[in-house]
Protein backbone atom coordinates (compact mmCIF):
# COMPACT_ATOMS: atom_id res chain seq x y z
CA UNK A 1 0.00 0.00 0.00
CA UNK A 2 2.89 2.38 0.92
CA UNK A 3 4.72 1.50 -2.29
CA UNK A 4 1.62 2.44 -4.42
CA UNK A 5 0.86 5.63 -2.80
CA UNK A 6 4.95 6.41 -3.05
CA UNK A 7 4.50 5.60 -6.75
CA UNK A 8 1.04 7.42 -6.96
CA UNK A 9 3.22 10.96 -5.44
CA UNK A 10 6.01 10.52 -8.13
CA UNK A 11 3.11 10.10 -11.08
CA UNK A 12 1.79 13.64 -10.14
CA UNK A 13 2.81 16.36 -12.57
CA UNK A 14 3.59 18.99 -9.51
CA UNK A 15 6.23 15.86 -8.25
CA UNK A 16 8.06 14.28 -11.62
CA UNK A 17 7.55 18.06 -13.24
CA UNK A 18 9.82 19.17 -9.85
CA UNK A 19 12.42 15.79 -10.68
CA UNK A 20 12.54 17.17 -14.29
CA UNK A 21 13.80 20.62 -12.93
CA UNK A 22 15.80 19.77 -10.40
CA UNK A 23 17.95 17.31 -12.82
CA UNK A 24 18.22 20.02 -15.17
CA UNK A 25 19.40 22.12 -12.79
CA UNK A 26 22.21 19.59 -11.64
CA UNK A 27 23.28 18.66 -15.16
CA UNK A 28 22.87 22.09 -16.38
CA UNK A 29 25.98 22.10 -17.16
CA UNK A 30 26.23 19.55 -20.16
CA UNK A 31 23.88 19.61 -23.07
CA UNK A 32 21.11 16.70 -21.27
CA UNK A 33 20.32 19.16 -18.63
CA UNK A 34 19.74 21.65 -21.51
CA UNK A 35 17.68 19.45 -22.63
CA UNK A 36 15.80 18.59 -19.07
CA UNK A 37 15.43 22.13 -18.55
CA UNK A 38 13.49 22.87 -21.86
CA UNK A 39 11.78 20.04 -21.67
CA UNK A 40 10.67 20.42 -17.82
CA UNK A 41 9.87 24.79 -18.31
CA UNK A 42 7.66 23.32 -21.46
CA UNK A 43 5.71 20.87 -19.62
CA UNK A 44 4.68 22.86 -16.69
CA UNK A 45 3.67 25.61 -19.15
CA UNK A 46 1.36 22.68 -20.58
CA UNK A 47 0.07 21.45 -16.92
CA UNK A 48 -0.27 25.16 -15.83
CA UNK A 49 -2.45 26.80 -18.08
CA UNK A 50 -6.12 25.81 -18.53
CA UNK A 51 -7.03 25.03 -21.52
CA UNK A 52 -4.47 22.07 -21.93
CA UNK A 53 -5.35 21.36 -18.39
CA UNK A 54 -8.43 20.68 -19.65
CA UNK A 55 -7.44 18.77 -22.10
CA UNK A 56 -6.77 16.08 -19.70
CA UNK A 57 -9.52 16.20 -17.24
CA UNK A 58 -12.27 16.58 -19.95
CA UNK A 59 -12.26 13.54 -21.46
CA UNK A 60 -12.92 12.16 -17.89
CA UNK A 61 -16.26 14.73 -16.91
CA UNK A 62 -17.54 13.94 -20.45
CA UNK A 63 -17.77 10.36 -20.06
CA UNK A 64 -20.80 10.02 -18.58
CA UNK A 65 -23.55 12.62 -18.58
CA UNK A 66 -26.27 12.91 -15.91
CA UNK A 67 -28.89 10.39 -16.17
CA UNK A 68 -32.49 10.86 -14.78
CA UNK A 69 -32.38 8.75 -11.46
CA UNK A 70 -36.38 8.72 -10.28
CA UNK A 71 -36.15 5.16 -10.51
CA UNK A 72 -33.27 4.93 -7.83
CA UNK A 73 -34.15 4.00 -4.32
CA UNK A 74 -30.82 4.61 -3.33
CA UNK A 75 -28.32 7.72 -3.78
CA UNK A 76 -24.78 6.23 -3.45
CA UNK A 77 -22.70 9.49 -2.61
CA UNK A 78 -18.64 8.40 -2.65
CA UNK A 79 -16.96 10.82 -0.56
CA UNK A 80 -14.00 12.56 -1.32
CA UNK A 81 -11.34 14.32 1.12
CA UNK A 82 -10.87 16.26 3.99
CA UNK A 83 -8.93 19.56 3.91
CA UNK A 84 -7.93 21.58 7.09
CA UNK A 85 -5.41 18.89 8.71
CA UNK A 86 -8.43 16.96 7.96
CA UNK A 87 -10.37 18.42 10.29
CA UNK A 88 -13.00 20.10 7.09
CA UNK A 89 -14.79 18.75 4.06
CA UNK A 90 -12.83 18.82 1.17
CA UNK A 91 -14.00 21.22 -1.87
CA UNK A 92 -14.88 18.07 -4.09
CA UNK A 93 -16.62 16.45 -0.80
CA UNK A 94 -18.87 20.02 -0.44
CA UNK A 95 -19.92 19.95 -4.18
CA UNK A 96 -20.78 16.02 -4.09
CA UNK A 97 -22.93 16.27 -0.80
CA UNK A 98 -24.99 19.32 -2.62
CA UNK A 99 -25.54 17.42 -5.79
CA UNK A 100 -26.87 14.21 -3.28
CA UNK A 101 -28.69 16.53 -1.45
CA UNK A 102 -30.17 18.03 -4.75
CA UNK A 103 -31.15 14.71 -6.12
CA UNK A 104 -32.61 13.69 -2.91
CA UNK A 105 -35.01 16.87 -2.72
CA UNK A 106 -35.81 15.74 -6.20
CA UNK A 107 -37.48 12.78 -4.97
CA UNK A 108 -40.96 12.69 -3.89
CA UNK A 109 -40.35 8.95 -2.19
CA UNK A 110 -37.30 10.03 -0.81
CA UNK A 111 -34.02 7.47 -1.61
CA UNK A 112 -32.02 5.94 1.05
CA UNK A 113 -28.39 7.89 0.66
CA UNK A 114 -25.24 5.66 1.46
CA UNK A 115 -22.20 7.84 1.95
CA UNK A 116 -19.61 5.44 1.47
CA UNK A 117 -15.81 5.54 1.78
CA UNK A 118 -13.66 6.33 4.44
CA UNK A 119 -10.36 7.90 4.77
CA UNK A 120 -7.57 5.44 6.34
CA UNK A 121 -5.67 7.83 8.07
CA UNK A 122 -7.69 9.45 9.78
CA UNK A 123 -9.07 8.63 13.21
CA UNK A 124 -12.31 9.42 13.07
CA UNK A 125 -14.75 8.08 10.25
CA UNK A 126 -15.80 10.86 7.25
CA UNK A 127 -18.40 9.21 5.69
CA UNK A 128 -19.77 9.71 9.84
CA UNK A 129 -18.93 13.61 9.60
CA UNK A 130 -20.76 13.58 5.96
CA UNK A 131 -24.11 11.81 7.12
CA UNK A 132 -23.78 14.42 9.86
CA UNK A 133 -23.74 17.18 7.43
CA UNK A 134 -26.69 15.94 5.37
CA UNK A 135 -28.55 15.81 8.26
CA UNK A 136 -28.02 19.12 9.36
CA UNK A 137 -29.20 20.17 5.54
CA UNK A 138 -32.28 18.59 6.54
CA UNK A 139 -32.31 14.59 5.43
CA UNK A 140 -33.62 12.44 7.87
CA UNK A 141 -31.57 10.42 10.36
CA UNK A 142 -33.32 6.82 8.72
CA UNK A 143 -32.28 7.79 5.34
CA UNK A 144 -28.61 7.92 5.63
CA UNK A 145 -26.68 4.65 5.78
CA UNK A 146 -23.14 5.14 6.59
CA UNK A 147 -20.81 2.71 4.92
CA UNK A 148 -17.09 3.22 6.33
CA UNK A 149 -15.92 -0.08 5.56
CA UNK A 150 -14.16 0.84 2.09
CA UNK A 151 -11.26 3.14 1.59
CA UNK A 152 -11.12 3.11 -2.30
CA UNK A 153 -13.79 3.52 -4.86
CA UNK A 154 -13.29 -0.27 -5.64
CA UNK A 155 -13.95 -1.19 -2.21
CA UNK A 156 -16.86 0.98 -1.93
CA UNK A 157 -18.46 -0.75 -5.12
CA UNK A 158 -18.18 -4.19 -3.51
CA UNK A 159 -19.70 -2.59 -0.07
CA UNK A 160 -21.91 -1.22 -1.95
CA UNK A 161 -23.29 -4.11 -3.62
CA UNK A 162 -24.22 -5.63 -0.40
CA UNK A 163 -26.46 -2.95 0.80
CA UNK A 164 -28.35 -1.82 -2.90
CA UNK A 165 -28.21 -6.01 -4.28
CA UNK A 166 -30.25 -5.84 -7.20
CA UNK A 167 -32.48 -2.25 -6.53
CA UNK A 168 -31.15 0.38 -8.34
CA UNK A 169 -29.22 3.26 -7.42
CA UNK A 170 -28.13 7.13 -8.55
CA UNK A 171 -24.13 7.39 -7.72
CA UNK A 172 -23.17 10.75 -7.13
CA UNK A 173 -19.58 11.74 -7.05
CA UNK A 174 -17.40 14.33 -8.65
CA UNK A 175 -17.20 14.50 -12.93
CA UNK A 176 -13.16 13.17 -13.03
CA UNK A 177 -14.14 10.59 -10.76
CA UNK A 178 -16.80 9.32 -12.77
CA UNK A 179 -15.25 6.88 -15.29
CA UNK A 180 -13.22 4.87 -12.46
CA UNK A 181 -16.26 4.93 -10.11
CA UNK A 182 -18.52 3.68 -13.15
CA UNK A 183 -16.11 1.09 -14.40
CA UNK A 184 -15.68 -0.22 -10.34
CA UNK A 185 -19.24 -0.57 -9.93
CA UNK A 186 -19.95 -2.74 -13.29
CA UNK A 187 -16.66 -4.81 -12.46
CA UNK A 188 -18.94 -6.14 -9.50
CA UNK A 189 -21.99 -6.47 -12.14
CA UNK A 190 -23.70 -3.15 -11.10
CA UNK A 191 -25.48 -0.43 -13.39
CA UNK A 192 -25.89 2.77 -11.52
CA UNK A 193 -27.25 6.13 -12.67
CA UNK A 194 -24.26 8.57 -13.02
CA UNK A 195 -24.81 11.64 -11.46
CA UNK A 196 -21.79 13.84 -11.90
CA UNK A 197 -20.96 17.06 -9.99
CA UNK A 198 -18.00 18.96 -9.23
CA UNK A 199 -16.75 19.80 -12.96
CA UNK A 200 -13.57 21.67 -12.82
CA UNK A 201 -12.90 22.10 -16.94
CA UNK A 202 -14.15 25.29 -18.21
CA UNK A 203 -16.54 25.91 -21.16
CA UNK A 204 -14.91 28.68 -22.53
CA UNK A 205 -11.69 30.88 -22.15
CA UNK A 206 -10.32 34.05 -21.62
CA UNK A 207 -6.39 35.56 -22.17
CA UNK A 208 -6.15 34.82 -18.72
CA UNK A 209 -6.44 31.62 -18.83
CA UNK A 210 -3.38 31.18 -21.01
CA UNK A 211 -0.91 32.04 -17.71
CA UNK A 212 0.50 29.48 -15.61
CA UNK A 213 -2.14 28.94 -12.59
CA UNK A 214 -1.86 26.79 -9.41
CA UNK A 215 -5.28 25.48 -9.96
CA UNK A 216 -4.22 23.93 -13.39
CA UNK A 217 -1.49 21.94 -11.96
CA UNK A 218 -4.00 20.23 -9.33
CA UNK A 219 -6.69 19.75 -12.44
CA UNK A 220 -3.19 17.67 -13.41
CA UNK A 221 -2.84 15.90 -10.53
CA UNK A 222 -6.38 14.63 -10.51
CA UNK A 223 -6.37 13.51 -14.16
CA UNK A 224 -3.33 11.45 -13.97
CA UNK A 225 -4.77 9.91 -10.54
CA UNK A 226 -7.57 9.02 -12.63
CA UNK A 227 -5.88 7.79 -15.67
CA UNK A 228 -3.50 5.46 -13.28
CA UNK A 229 -6.63 4.49 -11.48
CA UNK A 230 -8.24 3.55 -14.52
CA UNK A 231 -5.40 1.01 -15.34
CA UNK A 232 -4.97 -0.06 -12.28
CA UNK A 233 -8.21 -1.23 -11.52
CA UNK A 234 -8.16 -2.87 -15.41
CA UNK A 235 -5.88 -5.60 -13.37
CA UNK A 236 -7.79 -5.75 -10.59
CA UNK A 237 -10.62 -8.34 -10.19
CA UNK A 238 -13.66 -8.44 -7.95
CA UNK B 1 21.51 23.65 -28.12
CA UNK B 2 21.75 23.63 -32.18
CA UNK B 3 18.56 24.23 -33.95
CA UNK B 4 17.34 20.46 -34.55
CA UNK B 5 17.87 19.56 -31.06
CA UNK B 6 15.05 22.83 -30.21
CA UNK B 7 12.78 21.80 -33.48
CA UNK B 8 13.12 18.12 -32.24
CA UNK B 9 11.83 19.04 -28.76
CA UNK B 10 9.01 21.10 -30.22
CA UNK B 11 7.88 18.38 -32.34
CA UNK B 12 7.07 15.92 -29.56
CA UNK B 13 5.50 18.68 -27.74
CA UNK B 14 3.43 19.20 -30.26
CA UNK B 15 2.71 15.46 -30.90
CA UNK B 16 1.89 14.54 -27.69
CA UNK B 17 -0.73 17.49 -27.26
CA UNK B 18 -2.06 16.25 -30.19
CA UNK B 19 -2.30 12.55 -29.37
CA UNK B 20 -4.30 13.77 -26.18
CA UNK B 21 -6.49 15.84 -27.65
CA UNK B 22 -7.63 13.33 -30.09
CA UNK B 23 -7.12 10.01 -27.99
CA UNK B 24 -8.24 10.80 -24.67
CA UNK B 25 -11.94 10.73 -25.30
CA UNK B 26 -11.59 7.05 -26.60
CA UNK B 27 -9.38 6.24 -24.09
CA UNK B 28 -11.78 6.72 -21.07
CA UNK B 29 -14.74 5.30 -23.33
CA UNK B 30 -12.43 1.85 -23.36
CA UNK B 31 -12.71 1.56 -20.07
Amino acid sequence: MVFFKLLQTFSFPTVFLFLILLSGLLLSKRKAGMVLLIVGTAFYLFFSVTPSADLLIRPLENRYEEQDAQEAEYIVLLTGGMENSKTALGESTIFRVVKAFQLYSNFSDKPYIIVSGDDPTLSFSSASEIAGFLGSLGVEEERIIVESESKTTFQSAKEVKDIVREKKFALVTSAYHMPRAVYSFEKYGLQPFPVPSDFKAEKDYSIFDFFPQADNLRKCNLAFHEYLGLIYYSFKKP
Amino acid sequence: MTKLDVIIIVSVFVLIIWYLATNLPDIVKGF
